[in-house]
């Protein structure tokens, strides 16, 4: 029998914060074990916590660059429960007043755009981790770090309006997209910075009601959003196929074997026994901060994205790749010469990527070395056609790796770029006699022949003349040596 | 160029920073360490520029109580001079860095050596780097020097050394600016000896100002 997949999404973003949700202990990956901790994140008693206003900023940015609803006055409630990397035996997050509610975000589904609405957007704190378990001579020992103990987290929670893996896929991208462009978060879902557990229930075609839900954990890729759900839908088809029930749980997804398993049967919200924190006070959002979160939005990428289409007239797939990130955006606007966003758009997306692949660097990197003015004035020569192919090619190696202007490089590499009809002309009829036989066939009425001159013209002047000249030239030969009527 | 027409200038490049808004690198009152230093002979303007940043940074939401000074690279009695007289007519506390206090270790070295900064560094939510630099050819002076060597613990101050010994100015520039990719710099004000001014996000700003150099 068909079913219909009805899947919910719990994001988690870590937000790019110096300090932690509730004290001061730096936020800082790599530190030694246990270093980075004090009486507030540690639980100890008497330790009052304080809000940090840079991630309630953040939450509030995203928020309003998804078009949720702020609060004015949200709560910070605990959720009561033990695990051993929660040193308080709760956590702090929200609970029935989130900071953020409702809201949506775009993503393209076949070449169509669909609206996948939020539900909230909350801001709480990370766990710390647990390195479990580990073999110590005859003894095995669980060890835990709190480093991350108290790490801003922002929680988004999709309605069940997801109906299949890749819709999910594409909503992770979109929302990872939209979290580095706001700079709130590095968003990388191998490092934990961008988490995902996964809500997912079936349902007969055309009904509305929902079927009994599992929750998937552990997913900490794209691509195991993609395999875990797939193997979820199929484990609940198989059991509703045969007349099963599928039991509310909460189950963890093994990316290395693909693998599903039963980490809990599910507690309800009531089980974590929420109450509002009584050493926090209410969370207030006024009408400055909300109106100041809404105007420090930069252009959005998805507005950027259709700005490249439709203004500057890029396929759809160029414009996605160049709004994949802000900074490359930014750099290919900077850099692009007017009226040839195109040619812009193929040098940075096949070489300035490719440089960005090979040598492990990211934008910054690329634009420390070659400043987008610096990259305009290359991309300028090469759509004047001051620089022919093969030159501009050999040009762009050396961009990233000397400094100085594009002038400055042709001259140190003694680049001489041939134009001009005196040079190239002896070059082209030089040609012609060492090539009668293609001479005669072109002049004979075939086409052929021409590239494979102008290549032989291209091979003498070493790559360095002008192919439109050298086309224009020929055909003046050519013009010249046909027998007149 | 007089006290005055340096102050308008800080203003100036305070009001327009060149990666965008003031606001917008603080956009909620957050606890702002601001590093310093200068030679003896550039504390008048350090000063200068002290002032017009601390208000401005009270104009965007970032209250005084909020703000501290932490003052680098000087560690001698010049400095410790300066520190007590700022400290009253600034607003702020003006703090010296102490390279062998307990550090605060943001990051490491792609080899994996700890990089170790001030430990007043270690709550701050945003750090403000102020003071002159001087783009030569072979590397900077100032700039990602006010962090490096600027407030570093006595050990990383040492890798540094060796880095500049072994490298020259050019390693050792590239150290500082590694060291800052550690701890990010959010905002950053530098000025040349003519008085010229550069106001932005730290990262860019300082690149910017190594890649001028050919060295980067």
């Amino acid at each position: 029998m068909a079913w219909e997949p009805v899947i919910g999404l719990e994001c988690h973003v870590q937000l790019r914060t110096r300090t932690k949700m509730f004290c001061g202990c730096p936020v800082a990956f790599g530190s030694e074990p246990n270093t980075n901790v004090c009486p507030v994140c540690l639980g100890l008693p008497g330790a009052l916590p304080r809000t940090n206003a840079a991630a309630v900023a953040h939450a509030l940015r995203l928020g309003a660059a998804l078009g949720c609803r702020l609060r004015e006055h949200s709560v910070f409630a605990r959720k009561n429960y033990f695990y051993p990397d929660m040193p308080k035996n709760y956590q702090v997050s929200q609970y029935d007043r989130p900071l953020c509610e409702g809201g949506a975000l775009s993503v393209t589904v076949e070449g169509a755009a669909r609206a996948v609405r939020l539900t909230r957007i909350h801001l709480e704190e990370d766990a710390g981790k647990s390195f479990h378990p580990e073999r110590h001579g005859d003894r095995r020992l669980s060890r835990v770090d709190f480093n991350r103990a108290g790490v801003p987290l922002l929680e988004l929670v999709t309605e069940p309006v997801l109906r299949s893996p890749e819709e999910c896929a594409l909503f992770l991208s979109a929302l990872r997209r939209l979290v580095r462009w706001l700079g709130l978060s590095d968003g990388d879902m191998e490092k934990g910075q961008l988490r995902c557990d996964a809500n997912v229930s079936l349902r007969t075609p055309g009904t509305a009601r929902l079927g009994t839900k599992t929750e998937i954990k552990n997913l900490n890729s794209i691509k195991a959003v993609e395999r875990g759900l797939r193997a979820e839908i199929a484990r609940q088809a198989v059991l509703l196929d045969a007349g099963e029930r599928v039991v509310q749980a909460t189950l963890l997804y093994d990316a290395d074997q693909d693998r599903l398993a039963v980490m809990r049967t599910k507690e309800q919200a009531h089980d974590y026994r929420y109450f509002p924190d009584p050493d926090l006070p209410v969370l207030e959002a006024d009408e400055a901060a909300r109106t100041h979160a809404l105007a420090s939005l930069p252009e959005l990428p998805w507005a950027r994205e259709a700005r490249f289409r439709d203004a500057l007239g890029l396929p759809a797939y160029d414009a996605a790749v160049l709004t994949e990130s802000r900074e490359l955006s930014e750099y290919f606007e900077a850099s692009a010469p007017p009226a040839h966003a195109k040619l812009a758009s193929n040098w940075v997306m096949n070489e300035v990527l490719r440089v960005l692949k090979e040598r492990s660097w990211d934008v910054g990197d690329w634009a420390v070395r070659v400043p987008a003015a610096r990259f305009a004035d290359f991309l300028g020569r090469v759509a004047a056609r001051e620089l022919p192919g093969p030159v501009a090619k050999q040009v762009f190696s050396w961009l990233p790796d000397e400094s100085g202007p594009v002038s400055e490089i042709l001259a140190r590499h003694g680049v001489v770029v041939a134009s001009g009809d005196d040079e190239l002309r002896p070059l082209v009829r030089a040609v012609m006699d060492e090539q009668p036989a293609a001479v005669a066939q072109l002049l004979a009425g075939e086409e052929k022949p021409f590239g494979f001159l102008v290549g032989q013209a291209m091979k003498k002047s070493g790559g360095q003349a002008v192919p439109e000249v050298l086309r224009r030239l020929l055909r003046e030969e050519l013009a010249a040596r046909s027998p007149r009527p | 160029m007089n006290d005055e027409a340096f102050a308008a200038r800080v203003r100036d490049a305070l009001a327009a920073p060149t990666d965008g808004p003031l606001a917008a690198c603080f956009p909620a009152p957050l606890i702002t360490a601001i590093v310093a230093g200068a030679e003896p002979h550039e504390l008048g303007r350090l000063e200068i520029a002290l002032r017009e940043l601390l208000a401005a940074l009270s104009a965007v939401g970032v209250p005084r109580g909020r703000q501290f000074v932490l003052l680098g690279s000087l560690v001698d009695a010049t400095a410790r001079a300066t520190a007590a007289r700022w400290r009253g007519a600034l607003g702020v506390p003006v703090l010296l860095h102490d390279p062998l206090e307990t550090p605060f270790v943001p990051g490491k070295s792609p080899s994996g050596d700890p990089y170790e900064l001030g430990s007043e560094l270690r709550e701050a939510e945003a750090v403000v780097v102020v003071g002159p630099m001087r783009a030569g050819t072979d590397g900077l002076e100032g700039g990602p020097g006010l962090l490096c060597p600027g407030v570093v613990s006595a050990r990383t101050r040492a890798a540094w050394e060796s880095a500049r010994a072994t490298g020259g100015r050019a390693a050792a520039t590239a150290f500082a600016l590694d060291v800052e990719r550690a701890l990010t710099v959010d905002f950053a004000l530098l000025w040349q000896s003519d008085g010229s001014l550069s106001a932005g996000e730290g990262r860019t700003r300082f690149s910017f100002l190594s890649s001028a150099t050919g060295d980067a």
